[in-house]
C-alpha cells in the first residue's frame, strides 16, 4: 500500500486546477509555466508566482495611494502601473486579473476617476482570489510531496 | 511491465574527431549497455540532433534522421576538435526586460532551450554588458562589466516597452555599432501593434515575439544564433592556425580532455550513472586558440548544461 494519500491529493490538485481553468482565472500560459518546471528547476512555478505576488502588491498599493489622493491627476502613472500588471499577469497565465486590469486601464485613459476607483476594487478582488487559490494549490502540492515521501513497510 | 527492454538502454551520442578515440568510447559505452552513435565533429552532432538549419554541410555522408525518431540520453564529447569545440555548442543569449517576472520566464525558457542566459533589466545594462560603454552614464554600482573579448553573445532578446531606453532604442544602438550589429536581435512585446512590429523589423530585428513567449518561439531562433557562431568560428580560423587534436591518446581512466554533460534521469535509473562522472574542463591543459572559449564554470548561467531533447525532461 503505497501513497494512497498521494493519489487523493493529486486528484484534489487536478480538481482545483480544472476549476480555475473553467472559471477563466487561469489560462494555458499557466500550463506553460508548469512545463518549464522540472528536476533542474523544481520550484520554478512557485518562485515565479511569488515574484508576481511581490510585484503586484507593490503596484496595487501604489495605485491605491494615487487614487486616494484627493488632488490626484496622474492618470499616465496609473497607466504605466497597469501596463506592468497586465504584462506580468499575462506572463503567468492570470487571465482574469489581466482582463480586469485592461478594463481599469481603459478608465484611466478616459481620465475617469470614479471608473478608476471601481476598476481598482475589481482588480484587488480578483487578485486576492487568485492569491488565495494559488496558496491552496501550493499547500496541496506541498502535502503531496510529503505524502509521496512516505513508504509503508511491506 | 510498462517499459519495454529496449527503452531501458540509454542512447549516447559520442563526438570525437579521432577514430581511435571513437572506437574506444564506443566500446566503453557498449560495455556499459548503452546504444552508441559516433560522429566526428560538433557539426555532425548538431545535424544528428536535428539542428540542421543554417549549418553549411558539404559532406555527402551527413546524417539526417528525423528528430522525432532519435532520443539521445547523453552526449559525450571531446573538447579539442578542429572547427567547433565542445564549449561553443552552447548559445549565449542576453535577455533584456524591466519586469522581474518576465526575466525569470525568459531565463527559464532559454535554459530549457539549452542556452546560457544573462538577464539584465535595462537597455543601458545590456550595452554595458556588451562593452559599449562610451557615452553611457552608469551610476549603478552593480553594473556588469566584462571585457568584450571574453563575452560572446549569440542573440539579444529584448522587451519593447522599457522605461528610459526602449527595446527599439537598444536595437538602433546595436545596429549602429560596428562591433555588435551582426548579433541577431529579437524584440518581445505584450502588445500587437503592427506599426511597431514593422518598425522593428525594418531597423534590423530578426523576429518579433508577442508575449507571453513560448518554447516553440525560441526554437525558431537557433538558425539565427548558429549564423553568428559559424561566423565567429571562421574569423577565429583566419586569426590563428586551427588547433590540432591531442597527439596523445587520452587515458580513459583520466578523461580530462572529455567534457561530459549529464542529463538528469529519473531517479530509478540512477545506478547507470555511476559509470559517468562530471568532469571539470581543465582549461590550461587545452590548446587555447582563442579567448572566447567558455568554461563550465561560467558564472553567467545557473542552469546545468542540457541539450534540447524531446521526451527527456517530461515528467511521468
Amino acid at each position: 500500500m503505497l501513497g494512497l494519500g498521494v493519489d487523493r491529493l493529486q486528484a484534489d490538485i487536478n480538481r482545483l486546477l480544472t476549476s480555475l481553468f473553467h472559471q477563466g482565472v487561469l489560462d494555458e500560459q499557466f500550463l506553460q509555466l508548469q512545463q518549464l518546471q522540472d528536476e533542474t528547476s523544481p520550484t520554478f512555478v512557485y518562485d515565479v508566482i511569488n515574484i508576481y505576488f511581490d510585484e503586484s502588491e507593490k503596484l496595487l498599493r501604489s495605485l491605491r495611494l494615487l487614487l486616494m489622493d484627493r488632488e490626484f491627476s496622474d492618470y499616465k502613472k496609473i497607466g504605466l502601473h497597469l501596463n506592468q500588471l497586465v504584462g506580468s499577469s499575462s506572463s503567468i497565465g492570470a487571465r482574469r486579473v489581466r482582463n480586469v486590469c485592461v478594463a481599469f486601464r481603459s478608465a484611466s485613459e478616459l481620465n475617469n476617476r470614479p471608473g478608476c476607483l471601481r476598476g481598482l476594487e475589481v482588480v484587488e478582488h480578483e487578485y486576492n482570489y487568485l492569491k488565495n487559490m494559488m496558496h491552496e494549490l501550493f499547500q496541496l502540492e506541498q502535502q503531496r510531496l510529503l505524502a509521496a515521501g512516505v513508504r509503508y513497510p511491506m | 511491465m510498462g517499459m519495454a527492454a529496449a527503452e531501458w538502454k540509454f542512447h549516447v551520442l559520442a563526438v570525437d574527431d579521432s577514430l581511435v578515440d571513437r572506437k574506444l568510447i564506443e566500446r566503453l559505452l557498449q560495455k556499459s549497455s548503452c546504444q552508441v552513435t559516433t560522429v566526428d565533429s560538433g557539426y555532425k552532432a548538431l545535424e544528428f540532433l536535428g539542428l540542421r538549419q543554417g549549418i553549411e554541410s558539404n559532406d555527402p555522408t551527413a546524417l539526417s534522421p528525423s528528430p522525432q525518431e532519435v532520443e539521445v540520453n547523453l552526449i559525450i564529447t571531446d573538447y579539442c576538435m578542429p572547427g567547433m569545440t565542445a564549449a561553443e555548442w552552447k548559445f549565449h543569449v542576453l535577455a533584456v526586460d524591466d519586469s522581474l517576472v518576465d526575466r525569470k520566464l525568459i531565463e527559464r525558457l532559454l535554459q530549457k532551450s539549452s542556452c546560457q542566459v544573462t538577464t539584465v533589466d535595462s537597455g543601458y545594462k545590456a550595452l554595458e554588458f556588451l562593452g559599449l560603454r562610451q557615452g553611457i552614464e552608469s551610476n549603478d554600482p552593480t553594473a556588469l562589466s566584462p571585457s568584450p573579448q571574453e563575452v560572446e553573445v549569440n542573440l539579444i532578446i529584448t522587451d519593447y516597452c522599457m522605461p528610459g531606453m526602449t527595446g527599439y532604442d537598444l536595437l538602433k544602438k546595436l545596429k549602429e555599432s560596428a562591433a555588435f550589429k551582426s548579433i541577431p536581435v529579437v524584440i518581445m512585446s505584450s502588445e500587437n501593434v503592427p506599426a511597431r512590429i514593422s518598425r522593428c523589423l525594418e531597423e534590423g530585428a530578426e523576429e518579433f515575439f508577442l508575449k507571453p513567449v513560448r518554447l516553440a518561439d525560441l526554437n525558431n531562433l537557433k538558425p539565427h544564433m548558429m549564423k553568428t557562431k559559424l561566423k565567429n568560428q571562421k574569423l577565429e580560423e583566419i586569426e590563428k592556425p586551427s588547433n590540432g587534436t591531442a597527439a596523445v591518446e587520452p587515458e580513459i581512466k583520466n578523461p580530462t580532455e572529455m567534457e561530459i554533460k549529464i542529463l538528469p534521469l529519473p531517479s530509478e535509473l540512477e545506478p547507470k550513472q555511476v559509470h559517468l562522472q562530471e568532469v571539470q574542463v581543465q582549461q590550461e591543459e587545452l590548446a587555447l586558440s582563442n579567448n572566447k572559449r567558455k568554461t563550465m564554470e561560467d558564472g553567467l548561467s545557473t542552469a546545468r548544461p542540457r541539450p534540447r531533447l524531446e521526451g527527456i525532461a517530461t515528467a511521468v
